[in-house]
């Protein structure tokens, strides 16, 4: 059966702990937990737990060893079932700090770099491995993000974090039909989703994660039954948020979306 | 790995923390700068939006100091375009990490505070929260008792100015205070 849930937010440690709501998966973004990982037990202890990280920046050659140990460490703690990154750059070689994913170049040698870190990630964390598609306000010039995608996780063996919202969005502001977006990306590698609610701003849809989900993504949803062996699907809400009541029940939707 | 690919991903990097067009054209007797051209509104408004983040975080990182000093987020803006952040290995929030970086340029020479105790505030605010995180050692000598000026900043309208009265801090998970 579908785990459905929500990434884990502060304000929700309260509720959760006292089973106010019952999730089947709860995301953790493993740098909410650095400073003191014994405090993912309660957690753990209640829920099935997914990592999912944002600082890896798998495009980057090496990854950080203070962050990799870091994770190895919260790994063991939380019992996870699987941990996820993102396709993006989040740091230069030199040590620049984005602060926020950049869509990464996709070249022949970003490629290498990618499998090289995916393999270092499976080999020291020990449990399965996803990589998500971002949200592209553009593509760096190279070959385009699914192919791209699509040899990196067949040569890796590593599963597809499909985040829909964010092919919906990108369709939005490219004007291309959301459903024609979708199978641009290896859908049948996907392994857990992830859905949100974004926002029209001055220069489009941005990935804001601070709505409920539209219907528009719940469809493309539906898709993917039968073509991917999702495992789990995770609502992501970030800015101005709500009761942990209102997020239960977005995962509770989509679960009605996908055995509809 | 490629030293070609290394280069080319910190001048990615640099050409997307600070303005795009700028690092284009320095760029532009190369090849691959003409790729990026057609993108350059796109690179503008994905540079803007990285500032817009770091700026977000240093605000939720010190609500107090900016109360008191809505002035220091502009100034942080400045500085952080001129001073980009780099990697850290910290288990503290981006805001905060940030906020540590910052302080001693955002209060050497600054023109906007026009408070005397605004200084010391954000350094009190940065310290007890940093150490209230990372359980680390810290400590602050302020010339009045800012803990009560921190205090005062938590709602309601705009405190006064404490009398002068030296303190000394010592912050870990808690916070214990005595006069100098």
């Amino acid at each position: 059966m579908i785990r459905t849930g929500f990434g884990y937010r502060r304000p929700w440690y309260g509720p959760l702990i006292r089973g106010e709501v019952q999730p089947r998966v709860i995301e953790v973004v493993p740098d909410h937990f650095f400073a003191r990982p014994e405090a993912l037990r309660p957690l753990a202890d209640r829920f099935a737990i997914v990592l999912h990280d944002v600082g890896c920046s798998i495009a980057t050659p090496g990854l950080d060893p203070w962050r990799l140990q870091k994770l190895k460490e919260i790994v063991q703690i939380s019992g996870a079932l699987r941990f996820s990154d993102h396709l993006a750059l989040t740091r230069s070689p030199g040590g620049l700090a984005l602060g926020h994913l950049a869509p990464v170049p996709t070249t022949p040698v970003a490629l290498q770099t990618c499998c090289d870190n995916l393999r270092r990630l499976q080999d020291v964390l020990g449990i399965p491995i996803a990589v998500e598609n971002i949200f592209q306000s553009f593509d760096c010039p190279g070959m385009p993000v699914g192919d791209f995608l699509e040899v990196l996780l067949a040569t890796t063996g590593a599963g597809l974090l499909l985040d829909l919202t964010n092919i919906l969005l990108e369709a939005r502001n490219r004007l291309e039909d959301p459903e024609e977006r979708l199978k641009q990306f290896p859908v049948s590698r996907a392994v857990a989703v992830h859905l949100a609610g974004g926002h029209r701003g001055r220069r489009g849809w941005v990935d804001s994660h601070s709505r409920p989900v539209e219907v528009d993504s719940y469809k493309l949803l539906k898709l993917l039954r039968g073509r991917a062996a999702i495992s789990d699907i995770v609502i992501e809400w970030d800015e101005a948020l709500p009761d942990v009541q209102v997020i239960a029940a977005q995962a509770d939707e989509a679960r009605r979306w996908w055995e509809s | 790995m490629s030293a070609a690919y290394e280069e080319h991903l910190e001048w990615y990097t640099r050409l997307l923390l600070h303005a795009p067009s700028r690092a284009l054209l320095r760029k532009g007797q190369l090849p691959e700068a003409a790729e990026w051209l057609p993108m350059l509104d796109k690179l503008e408004e994905f540079a803007q939006s990285l500032i817009d983040k770091r700026v977000g975080e240093f605000r939720r990182a010190l609500p107090r100091s900016l109360r008191l000093c809505p002035g220091l987020a502009v100034d942080y803006r400045s500085w952080l375009a001129e001073n980009p952040a780099r990697e850290e290995a910290s288990v503290l929030p981006p805001g905060l990490v940030e906020a540590l970086r910052a302080g001693p340029a955002l209060w050497c020479g600054r023109s906007t505070s026009s408070s005397p105790a605004a200084a010391e505030l954000y350094r009190f605010e940065v310290l007890s929260q940093a150490s209230r995180i990372d359980g680390k050692e810290r400590f602050l000598r302020t010339e009045s008792p800012i803990h009560a000026l921190y205090e005062a900043l938590a709602e309601g309208p705009l405190p006064q100015e404490p009398e002068a009265a030296p303190h000394r801090y010592r912050f870990t998970t808690i916070v214990q205070w005595k006069p100098a």
